[in-house]
């Protein structure tokens, strides 16, 4: 059987461990969210005292949950796309329309993401936002950088799925 | 028409045409919003762009989506399904088709606790369907069954789906809820009354059980029922109750959920590491699809409306030559067109904003209009080609064929459209409950 | 000949940081009309729903961005950003004692609008012109589930508080719960909070709080004054015609006196409905508690002045404006509880 070249290959790995292990690190966030937010009620009843920080915890931790992990999403294939047509084509017709639309649908847009999300990040933390949902005041900027970390993240994942398309293109193989 | 107003027209249908490409659908909106916004406005696009994944990142409601999808997942693990399911099985092993009414009333039940679908077609596909080969049930009307039966799971309360729509109506979630109560039941009455018809007018269908299925004692089938029932009560009391009782907002209580449905687990002795580890992960790419694509359908939806072709598109139907009624019949009929190929997330987050200018307009009671909706995109799960309840069936239930499913759920989509046409002349089967509840 | 002038028609995109149902969207869709009706035409405001464009709480940023072209908003929606953006509105207690005329007076007669775009321009760095343009106030205290009568009665209390007034009422004992906007009344109905503040009047009405609860306390000292802004993205701003800038600033203040009349008319008449026909209570706030609400806020702004040097140039300029005309106006304004129980003296 015919493999693409050793460099490639090592690509594919190290980026798709990478987001493998972003996933694992990532999904126990929601953790810290259900103990966090039933702390919440549990105090405001039991103790008669609810948390300062609930409201702006629960935001955080789910924010930053379903966004850095849309990579490992990437990876395991769950973001959701029709495949009225795509099921019926050959492996090497959806590598030819996968691998262009990374091309063309896929890196130009996340590209401005990062760039555009970067921007807003540092300015926050130029100016040393904090977040104004409740007398707690904690720093915002972390969460900001949320974006332009999961721009990063897709960015990685998109090269290892387009040049897994593009060797189905080419060989009519998936990887 | 403006350019802009144009260039919208055009985005939209570079959005169905592009959907259709079948690359991941998230990144089609985001792209597509990209260019035609660069077009119409320049590149203030991209801030645009980080403006609106902001607010999504910020809003606290849908914090109810990952817990809720948390909550089901563990509670797969925790066998109370199996149990309740038993104790069905077992009270009603003589009567004609009984394995149907045991799915239906299991699912019934199990959706007031759990937010999602794929957990109980999962559970019941992965029990019932054996059960139902070896008595000689019939394929397509136990696939239907458990298709349709699972499917109640995301309009019976709690609902992820209701969880989303909320924020997007600028409607109380808890009010969502309320009003989507009645016409659960009513559905889940729709498909018992139907399979149970069909089973005594055709006894080959459905045949009682034989005796080596039915239960040997009367008090294996209480410890059955009550095994099953019993906890299950405590978790739809942390979930449900607690908003209803005021303890808690509709995220807390997710989040009261998912907790309770981890400690009886734990209870069971079925909770472990790799447990929670599994739930996580599974959690975490569900909500990540869901939400990531409503980042990507915000940023979508704002680039249409900066462009202008929002408003023209609403005042345009507006001006169309039928009374109100028929309009919002006409917006049931895309929006359930819609539900062919599509999933309910992206109709929610794409079409719902498009069409609710409209609805406004015309003066029509938010909370009915999302309780439509909902009823309506529950039925997208049994409609082919993108039919997740189909799929889901399919992988615990490999001996069936696809096409013997779709079949089956095709009975089912027919009794959603009775039960959306009798909530779409008879409002107060939604609006009813969150009156005595609210007073409103 | 006349000159050839091009009579080009410019239109602005701007977004309100509320939804077009509040009575404060009319002070923006009314500053429109005036700023069409003044330009003969030539200027257009197109005026957009919270939420149309970008979330609310990101509009200073989408100004900024030229992503929108100016927005109608509240400065204190940028206390996250830095504190300072609280005093631009007024502020709690006026601040030290100012009406809604004498917080004016700060911005136009005391330097105030000038700290004001120091401040968006130097220390938020951001590109915008600000202009005030709503007085959304007097606030009130809020409506509670049970009736307060001093500053013990309130402690046991869990209220939905956002921004400043979190800080001070949590700093005063009260126990602050934040949620979205949309989840006030179901949880107010199903007993999660026991009070919340949202703006008073016909804006309350509005909201329904009557269908829940049966109390509501006037006035508050959090938001007695408080001042919505304008902003306008710098380079936009440059970009229009003298004339055009000039029309801009005075429809403004134009809107924020026309409006108020109509507002202060449309509050009374809501208090009047809300008693009436909604059976609520309409209360006087315990004076301890608003004495207890000043001393709080006091402790947090001295606090803040002592970290922040902004902070305390812009509260140490309201503070010598107000000590001119606080003082002095108590000698020439009769008091107006004078007259006004002359004519209508207070029922028993
Ligand atoms: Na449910
Ligand atoms: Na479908």
């Amino acid at each position: 059987m015919v493999q693409p070249p050793a460099a490639i290959l090592k690509t594919i790995r190290i980026i798709d461990s990478i987001s493998e292990w972003s996933g694992r690190v990532f999904c126990w966030m929601v953790i810290p969210l259900m103990l966090g937010l039933s702390y919440e009620v549990i105090a405001r009843y039991v103790f008669d005292a609810p948390t300062i920080w609930a409201y702006e915890v629960a935001f955080m931790l789910y924010g930053g949950h379903f966004m850095l992990g849309a990579a490992y999403t990437l990876l395991k294939k769950g973001h959701i796309r029709t495949d009225f047509f795509y099921e019926h084509w050959s492996p090497r017709r959806k590598g030819w329309v996968d691998a262009m639309s990374y091309l063309f649908l896929f890196f130009p847009g996340l590209f401005f993401f990062l760039l555009a999300s970067w921007d807003n990040a540092s300015h926050s933390f130029i100016i040393g936002e904090t977040s104004d949902a409740s007398p707690w005041r904690p720093i915002l900027w972390p969460f900001k950088f949320v974006m332009p970390v999961t721009a990063v993240l897709l960015i990685a994942q998109g090269v290892s799925e387009f040049l897994k398309s593009a060797w189905a293109a080419k060989t009519g193989r998936s990887l | 028409m403006t350019g802009g107003e144009i260039l919208g027209l055009i985005l939209l249908a570079c959005l169905i045409a592009g959907i259709f490409v079948g690359f991941p659908i998230a990144f089609t909106l985001l792209i597509l919003a990209l260019v035609f916004g660069y077009i119409g406005f320049g590149g203030i696009v991209f801030d645009l762009m980080v403006f609106q994944t902001l607010g999504m990142m910020k809003e606290e409601t849908l914090a109810a989506v990952p817990l809720f999808i948390f909550m089901g997942h563990v509670l797969e693990q925790a066998g109370l399904m199996e149990r309740l399911f038993k104790s069905f099985q077992f009270i009603l092993a003589p009567v004609r088709g009984s394995l149907f009414l045991g799915v239906l009333l299991t699912a019934t039940i199990f959706a007031t606790a759990t937010g999602i679908i794929g957990a109980s077609i999962t559970v019941m596909g992965l029990m019932a369907a054996p059960v139902m080969i070896k008595a000689g049930y019939d394929t397509k009307l136990s696939a239907g069954v458990i298709a349709a039966g699972g499917t109640l799971g995301i309009l019976i309360p709690p609902s992820v789906m209701l969880v989303v729509m909320g924020p997007v109506l600028g409607v109380s979630v808890i009010h969502l809820f309320a009003a989507a109560i009645v016409p659960g039941v009513l559905l889940s009455g729709l498909y018992i009354g139907y399979a149970m018809v069909r089973s005594f007018m055709n006894p080959a269908l459905g045949p009682p059980l034989p005796l080596e299925q039915r239960a040997t004692s009367y008090w294996q089938i209480l410890k059955e029922f009550v095994a099953g029932i019993v906890p299950l009560g405590g978790i739809i009391f942390a979930a449900l109750g607690s908003i209803i009782f005021g303890l808690a907002t509709p995220t807390e209580a997710a989040a009261m959920g998912a907790l309770a449905a981890t400690v009886l687990t734990a209870c069971y002795g079925r909770l472990s590491g790799e447990v929670v580890r599994r739930a996580s992960i599974q959690t975490l790419q569900t909500s990540s699809m869901v939400l990531f694509l409503a980042v990507a359908s915000n940023v979508y939806g704002s680039v249409f409306t900066r462009l202008g072709t929002g408003t023209w598109l609403a005042n345009t139907m507006l001006a169309l030559p039928v009374p109100p009624l028929a309009l919002m019949a006409v917006l049931m009929g895309v929006i359930f067109l819609l539900g062919w190929p599509l999933e309910w997330p992206a109709i929610i987050l794409i079409f719902l904003p498009i069409f609710l200018p409209v609805v406004q307009a015309l003066k029509f009671d938010l909370v009915w209009f999302g309780t439509l909706v909902a009823v309506n995109l529950q039925t997208a799960f049994l409609s082919p080609p993108v039919a997740m309840a189909a799929y889901y069936l399919k992988a615990v239930a490999p001996t069936w064929e696809l096409r013997d499913i779709y079949r089956g759920m095709f009975d089912f989509m027919a009794l959603q459209m009775v039960g959306l046409l009798l909530l779409f002349f008879f409002p107060e089967i939604a609006l009813w409950l969150p009156g005595v509840l609210f007073g409103k | 000949p006349p000159p050839a002038v091009a009579q080009q028609t410019v239109t602005l995109k701007m977004q309100a940081a509320w939804p077009a149902g509040w009575t404060l969207y009319d002070n923006f869709t009314m500053f429109a009309e005036r700023v069409n009706k003044l330009s003969g035409g030539r200027l257009k405001i197109e005026t957009l729903p919270a939420g149309a464009i970008v979330p609310p709480f990101e509009l200073l940023d989408a100004v900024h961005k030229k992503v929108l072209d100016g927005a109608h908003s509240w400065a204190a929606y940028w206390v996250g950003k830095n504190k300072t953006a609280v005093l631009f509105t007024g502020g709690p207690g006026g601040t030290f004692g100012m009406d809604y005329i004498d917080a004016m007076g700060w911005l136009y007669e005391g330097g105030g609008l000038d700290l004001y775009n120091e401040f968006y321009r130097d220390v938020l760095k951001v590109n915008v012109v600000a202009i005030p343009i709503l007085p959304a106030g007097p606030q009130a205290f809020g409506w509670f589930k049970r009736p307060i009568k001093n500053l013990a009665d309130l402690k046991g209390m869990k209220c939905r508080q956002t921004g400043m007034a979190a800080e001070v009422f949590t700093a005063m004992g009260m126990r602050t719960v934040n949620m979205p906007g949309g989840e006030i009344l179901p949880a107010a109905e199903r007993g999660v909070i026991d009070c919340a503040e949202w703006v008073g009047g016909v804006e309350d009405l509005k909201a329904g709080f009557y269908n829940v609860w049966k109390y509501h306390y006037t006035p508050g000292m959090h938001e007695n004054v408080t001042i919505g802004e304008l902003i306008i993205n710098g380079d936009v701003w440059k970009s229009l015609a003298p004339d055009l800038q000039e029309i801009i600033k005075t429809a403004s203040t134009e809107t924020f006196f026309r409006w108020w009349m109509r507002w202060q008319r449309q509050n009374a008449d809501a208090l009047v409905e809300l008693q009436e026909k909604h059976k609520v209570q309409i209360l006087k706030t315990p004076d301890d508690i608003l004495y207890a609400f000043l001393k709080a806020w006091d402790k947090i702004a001295a606090d803040e002045a002592a970290k922040n040097p902004f902070f305390k140039k812009v509260w140490e300029s309201q503070k010598q404006y107000a000590s001119k005309v606080v003082p002095a106006k108590r000698f020439m304004f009769p008091n107006y509880d004078f007259a006004a129980n002359f004519y209508w003296p207070p029922k028993k």
